[in-house]
């Protein structure tokens, strides 16, 4: 699968940013966890999922 | 502000000039009607004054103070400004001092993220960026003003009232040796962001004000490290806030650093607290060796600005009629272009080469400008101070996956400033050509530079009006000859460019190797026409003398698009 033009990851990242406002700090962390699950679904790729887990688990220390 | 002990204007590098109101004609009950009056002497109004005077216009240059302002403030300036310092003849000082750039880090946590390297090729006669205190800029506009026959420059003369009518406009000024009303056609307005005039006629700024605070400081120190913008995200002597640090001249160090949350603006810009701050920065980023603090200031960022940039008579430019955020340098820069922008078309309706309606193209041309940098800029706020959590956390999210992935490195792209097209400009209607053309500039796109064999710029031989590059295949044709001598007449500034494979002709530019055509991408017969600002005014592939003399009596507004 090829990955996404830098335009398209821009407008996922607003999306996103407007998403996490909207559902609220109580609820971001059900909100990211379902979309990612959402995505491994649509993806249908049990190795580049897995990828994108190990890339996503690094550089976590010390985030707010 | 400055530190304890100095007075406002006492500089560690820059020595303030006073000026004094000069005795004029008004004052003794001459009522002169001047063709424009210029309400404030910044860069912008200096340039505007400037530019009409190129098209023989006189103007009478006010401003409130008695010198240059008070810090280094607007510190980067474009190519395409300096291009316009070019057009008016008074760039050498500006290449002389500042300090030119093309490069960026951007660092999270102290890991280098994003390396910033701007386009700059040998066709281009400036570098993307120069560095230089604001001081500077208006000390080496205001060299060209004393210069100018026809400058009547009035320090510490304050606009204190307006009366705009549809045949003329009467400002009110006091100065120090008395008041007087001033007669004039038009008005420029180049009174900066808390500008009089807009308050004179009612009119209000519209658009966004973010959160996040910044203070701006200058240091003087003894640092060694390239001229280039530095960027830190979430460094140690700032946790979880953001800091540039940009080179000046004279070992003048520019540090711009993110206020805390709910940090107080008093207890901020207070001396003790930025030499902390500031010294803290300084010490992260390795300087050991002592430091002076020289000046500071605070801001926000705001995306702000009038509907209509001209009223009538009285035409808003540069802050007065919008205020940007600083991240990616177009403040001044937009500013200035704003100031070349009316000023030609002023100058040219002021002499009779064009009619009035021309000016109603300034608004779309330059508030298009605006709203374009609103959106860039928007975007570079959201991510140097995430104005939300929402914001926050994505921001944070794509800097920590730049610490090791590509992808997610363009986030972190300043997004220095571009010059704008005026693709949806009414005197640039010509979108459909471009069609024909693999390449080169598009219509209402400024034009680009081509260095020549004789160490020379293309751009270098554009005249004060309109210049037609005209490419021919050899001898050149009859049909360009009566072209060209038809736009003259249209145009009494007119300069006709001949570019062709040998020097034939007397005027024909010679391209040898042919590199100006390929930028161009050009062919026996094509003709561009460039405005006297060097934006594309339209460009036919084979030629069309019909045409291409409707374009330009369409910019002259002798027709309408």
């Amino acid at each position: 699968m090829k990955p996404t033009s830098f335009d398209r990851l821009e407008k996922a990242y607003d999306a996103l940013a407007q998403v996490i406002d909207r559902v609220g700090p109580q609820a971001e962390t059900m909100f990211l966890a379902k979309l990612a699950l959402t995505l491994a679904h649509r993806l249908n790729d049990d190795e580049v999922f897995a990828e994108c887990i190990v890339i996503a688990s690094q550089d976590l220390e010390n985030s707010d | 502000m400055r530190p304890a002990g100095r007075g406002p204007l006492e500089s560690l590098y820059f020595d303030y000039p006073t000026f004094i109101a000069p005795r004029v004609a008004e004052l003794d009950g001459v009522n002169k009607r001047h063709r424009v009056a210029i309400v404030g002497a910044g860069p912008i109004g200096m340039t505007a004054a400037l530019t009409l005077a190129k098209y023989g216009i006189p103007s009478v240059l006010l401003d409130c103070k008695n010198t240059f302002n008070d810090g280094s403030r607007a510190t980067c300036i474009s190519r395409s400004s300096m291009q316009i310092f070019d057009q008016l003849d008074a760039v050498q000082p500006f290449v002389d001092k500042s300090l030119g750039w093309r490069h960026g880090s951007t660092f999270y946590r102290g890991q280098l993220v994003y390396r910033l390297e701007m386009p700059h090729g040998d066709n281009d006669k400036f570098l993307p960026m120069y560095n230089l205190q604001q001081q500077y800029v208006e000390q080496y506009l205001y060299d060209a003003v004393e210069r100018s026959p026809l400058i009547d420059m009035r320090w510490s003369s304050e606009a204190t009232a307006i009366d705009a009518r549809s045949d003329g406009v009467t400002l009110q000024i006091a100065s120090p040796i008395g008041d007087y009303a001033l007669e004039s056609e038009y008005v420029l307005a180049t009174d900066g962001a808390r500008s009089a005039v807009r308050g004179f006629m009612g009119l209000r700024l519209a658009g966004d004000n973010y959160e996040g605070k910044y203070v701006i400081a200058d240091v003087r120190m003894e640092h060694d490290y390239p001229t280039e913008r530095r960027a830190f995200f979430d460094p140690a002597s700032n946790p979880g806030g953001t800091i540039l640090i940009h080179k000046q001249p004279g070992n003048i160090w520019r540090i711009d650093y993110q206020l805390r949350p709910g940090e107080s603006e008093d207890e901020a810009i207070a001396e003790a607290t930025i030499r902390a701050r500031v010294g803290a920065i300084i010490t992260e980023i390795g300087h050991t060796s002592g430091w002076d603090l020289e000046w500071w200031s605070i801001y926000s960022a705001n995306t702000l600005c009038l509907d209509d940039y001209v009223h009538g008579r009285v035409i808003f430019a540069g802050d007065s009629a919008h205020i940007v955020p600083i991240f990616g340098v177009r403040g001044l820069n937009n500013g200035l272009a704003d100031a070349h922008n009316i000023g030609w078309k002023l100058g040219y309706v002021l002499n009779g080469d064009a009619d009035a309606r021309i000016l109603a193209s300034y608004t779309p041309e330059r508030r298009g400008a605006t709203l374009d940098v609103f959106a860039n800029a928007s975007k570079s706020t959201r991510f140097m101070t995430p104005p939300t959590r929402g914001w926050k956390i994505m921001r944070d999210a794509a800097l920590s996956l730049s610490l090791r992935h590509d992808f997610a490195k363009r986030f972190a792209d300043p997004r220095q400033m571009t010059p704008y097209t005026y693709a949806d400009s009414p005197l640039t209607p010509f979108a459909d050509q471009d069609r024909e053309f693999a390449g080169g500039p598009r219509s209402g796109a400024a034009c680009i530079n081509v260095k020549m064999a004789d160490g020379r710029y293309l751009l270098d031989h554009s005249g004060a009006g309109f210049t037609a590059l005209m490419f021919a295949g050899g001898a050149l044709e009859l049909e360009l000859y009566e072209l060209g001598a038809s736009l003259k007449k249209l145009d009494p500034l007119f300069t006709a460019l001949v570019i062709g494979p040998t020097a034939a002709a007397g005027d024909c530019i010679s391209d040898n190797g042919e590199g100006i055509a390929k930028a161009f991408d050009a062919a026996p017969g094509t003709v561009y026409l460039l405005r006297p600002d060097l934006h594309v005014a339209g460009r036919w592939r084979r030629g069309d003398s019909t045409g291409i003399i409707a374009a330009m009596k369409i910019c002259l507004g002798a027709m309408p698009a």
